[in-house]
């Protein structure tokens, strides 16, 4: 057998190829996409028409109203009924003995074209009802005068209005008393997928119009107050929580884990009450931080506070404790004291991981965003979350969750890069970066050095007899 | 060979030998030992690990302590450094009792035990700086030291930027910064591979030389021990005791030719009595259980 170990893709512990492991991490990514998509784009959904043109036949049983979704069995029956009542009419036509009809009846039928007419801005909102400018608007389209820049008007359509218009000019000023033509129905094809399953597409240009937003969105309803700002705004309270939250954990949680994990004292004092206090749940103090910080920022804080500092001690404790022992007693031996061993051993030798602590701790701060921000008045990207969510509107509910997801993905990326600019003695390969800045602080060093020898030439030699081996 | 060693008796000096440790003995203690005990408590009682241990060390003596594992060893030269304390007796330094760790004393560990975030400059200027000298002047001490260990060129390098060697040279220098009054070495060179080893042990020879030091070598290999040593502190295992203090009779300055001449040899011939006294005995063959038949011409 020739040895193929270079071309494995299983191995107990043995590393991929540069090649094979960026293949893998793109697909690590891509997969769950591509099961979203398939949910999605895959026919496993019925397609459903929705209405936008509407007309009313005696040969049904029901009245269809404009944004109605009707299966495709439904839809043709109405189709075909709308259709049979024109046929009839322009028998009747031909006959020389057309159907009598009132104008009641006929302002009913061109009212038809409103839905279409208010889209493409024929007419203003509030003249719906307005029977003389919609008989205006038809004139105009059989004339060929407007455009429809949102809803287009189907050619058999077209045919229709300007048989109508015939019939309207003829008629003029009065209503015509001969039945008009309907307008065929109208409508739009949807994939009816379940109301939380919004394709991949669908959220990536909902997502992009808002982040675009810089004003707030004119909606329907902008009484609500999820309307009232943009989705950088909320973004931004979001980052101001989440950020304060973890500044407060943080400046409290690393000095006491700190004194905690040096010194015995303190973490008998502490670790036995904090190790209890973790386990009960943060969200069940929330009525306790809205009744002692109120309703606004203070409770969200604290509650991403209360979320991560308990851990964030215990964890900084462990990461004191886990500096090896010979590194204090070398330093007893050159003469450190107490103090010295603290500033000068044991907190620069935890920085790495006390940084990498950190970064766990910015971590759990995002989780209890959500939470924090649903207490009180709702803020923040939560607030799309559930004002949308409440409304099915999910294609604004994902890219929020989303966005959550990236900055906490790329903030610890970041981060994690950073470390080796900030820890260069933990790395045996400085990072390109890392490298970089080296070679600068040692430019700016050896300048430094330089300047310093000029003034002082010559250093104090106190040692007599010291020679190179 | 064999039979002029045995003939040899390794108390025999050299008057060359006899005249320079007539000149040791006349210098003043540097280190004394006085009925150094310590027990630990176990689960299953008291443990002994030290009884009764009285010596002295003399300026500029380089005396090295053996002993089989478990001997003590460890925990002798951790209560002159400070960092353990002994359950009876006392240590002195230059006839004044010690209390704790202190410059005095400056100690070497078998570990690799440099501040990682320190470059190796930094490393030695620790000390100094510890001491409460200013940033220039432990720097230029530092320089000097880094130099006489000959690592000038590294001295901008972290810690894991040096081969194990480089690391304990570094380590060394950082001890001899605060210019202790005597240099405690605990298996420094324990973890090195033989020839950096033996590379090691002449560099220590020669900055020993250098300067005015004492030191107190532990180590479990018996040709460092001879090689290094002046006199050799033979400790017995459970409890720890001295079991005899023996004065190398090997000229210096030494080279490692040294290691076949008969005073080496039959020195090294006593430590081997001293330490593994029943070595031979039936208890350490293992039974015979022959499992192949290919290659029977092995022996």
């Amino acid at each position: 057998m020739p040895q193929t170990a270079h071309s494995r893709w299983f191995g107990v512990r043995k590393d991929l190829s540069k090649g094979r492991a960026a293949a893998l991490m793109a697909a690590s990514f891509l997969l769950p996409l591509g099961a979203w998509a398939i949910a999605a784009y895959g026919p496993f959904w019925e397609v459903a028409y929705q209405v936008s043109l509407s007309a009313e036949s005696p040969h049904l049983q029901v009245v269809h109203v404009p944004g109605e979704k009707l299966t495709a069995d439904s839809w043709q029956e109405f189709v075909s009924a709308v259709q049979s009542d024109n046929a009839a009419i322009i028998e009747a036509q031909s006959k020389g003995t057309p159907n009598e009809s009132s104008a009641r009846q006929n302002k009913k039928v061109l009212r038809q074209i409103v839905p279409a007419a208010l889209a493409n801005g024929w007419i203003e909102k509030g003249h719906e009802t307005d029977d003389e400018a919609i008989r205006n608007v038809w004139q105009q389209l059989a004339a060929g005068e407007l455009t429809s820049p949102v809803m287009e008007i189907s050619d058999d359509n077209l045919a229709v209005i300007k048989s109508n218009a015939a019939v309207l000019s003829a008629a003029k000023p009065d209503w015509p008393t001969v039945s008009l033509l309907k307008l065929l129905p109208q409508a739009e094809t949807k994939v009816s997928r379940p109301v939380y399953l919004i394709p991949p597409h669908e959220v990536a240009l909902a997502g992009w119009k808002s982040l675009q937003a810089v004003a707030p969105e004119p909606n329907s309803d902008s009484s609500d107050a999820s309307d009232r700002k943009t989705l950088l705004q909320r973004y931004g309270e979001s980052l101001r929580t989440i950020f304060l939250g973890f500044l407060l954990g943080a400046m409290v949680a690393v000095p006491l884990g700190i004194l905690a994990g040096t010194y015995d004292f303190f973490s008998k004092l502490f670790e036995p009450f904090i190790d209890f206090f973790r386990y009960m749940p943060a969200p069940a103090f929330g009525v306790v931080l809205m009744a002692i910080f109120g309703l606004e920022l203070g409770p969200k804080i604290m509650l991403v506070f209360l979320g991560t500092f308990p851990h964030a001690v215990l964890m900084v404790a462990n990461t004191t404790r886990q500096l090896e022992k010979p590194l204090l007693e070398a330093a007893q031996t050159l003469g450190a004291n107490q103090r010295q061993l603290v500033t000068r051993v044991v907190i620069p030798g935890i920085m790495p991981n006390l940084y990498n602590d950190l970064r766990i701790l910015l971590g759990w701060a995002w989780t209890w965003l959500v939470i924090a921000e649903l207490m009180g008045f709702k803020s923040g990207l939560t607030e799309i979350i559930d004002t949308r969510g409440r409304r099915f509107q999910f294609e604004h509910v994902y890219p929020a969750i989303l966005l959550i997801g990236i900055s906490g993905f790329i903030t610890d990326q970041i981060l994690s890069s950073l470390s080796r600019v900030f820890f260069p003695w933990t790395h045996s390969s400085p990072s390109m970066v890392g490298r970089f800045i080296g070679r600068v602080t040692q430019a700016v060093r050896g300048a430094i050095d330089a300047f310093t020898a000029d003034r002082e030439p010559s250093l104090p030699r106190s040692k007599t007899s010291k020679s190179l081996p | 060979m064999i039979a002029t060693l045995s003939d040899l008796d390794y108390r025999r000096q050299a008057p060359v030998v006899q005249e320079r440790f007539d000149r040791l003995k006349q210098r003043p203690h540097v280190l004394d030992v006085v009925g150094l005990s310590k027990s630990f408590d176990a689960a299953h009682g008291p443990v002994v690990a030290l009884e009764n241990i009285n010596f002295s060390v003399h300026r500029r003596e380089f005396l090295c302590v053996i002993g089989q594992s478990g001997c003590g060893k460890s925990t002798l030269i951790r209560i002159l450094a400070g960092l353990e304390t002994p359950s009876h007796g006392q240590v002195l330094v230059d006839g004044l009792p010690v209390s704790g760790p202190g410059r005095d004393r400056g100690m070497v560990f078998q570990g690799y035990t440099l501040f990682p975030w320190l470059t190796v400059k930094q490393n030695v200027m620790f000390g100094p700086q510890m001491a409460g000298k200013s940033g220039s002047i432990s720097e230029g001490e530092a320089r000097q030291w880094i130099a006489l260990v000959g690592l000038d060129k590294f001295e901008n390098n972290y810690p894991h930027q040096l081969s194990g060697g480089m690391k304990q040279r570094v380590a060394i220098a950082r001890a001899l910064a605060n210019e202790p009054r005597i240099l405690l070495m605990d298996e420094p060179f324990g973890a090195l591979d033989a020839q950096t080893r033996a590379q090691m042990q002449n560099y220590l020879l020669q900055i020993w030389k250098n300067i005015d030091i004492t030191i107190l070598f532990i180590t479990h290999d018996l040709d460092e021990a001879i090689f290094l040593a002046d006199r050799i502190l033979v400790l017995d295992a459970r409890p720890g005791r001295v079991k005899e203090v023996i004065e190398v009779p090997v000229p210096r300055p030494r080279s490692m030719e040294q290691f076949v001449e008969p005073e080496f040899l039959a020195t090294k011939q006593r430590m081997q009595e001293l330490i593994h006294p029943r070595s031979d005995s039936t208890q350490h063959q293992l039974p015979v259980l022959r499992m192949t038949r290919a290659g029977d011409d092995v022996e």
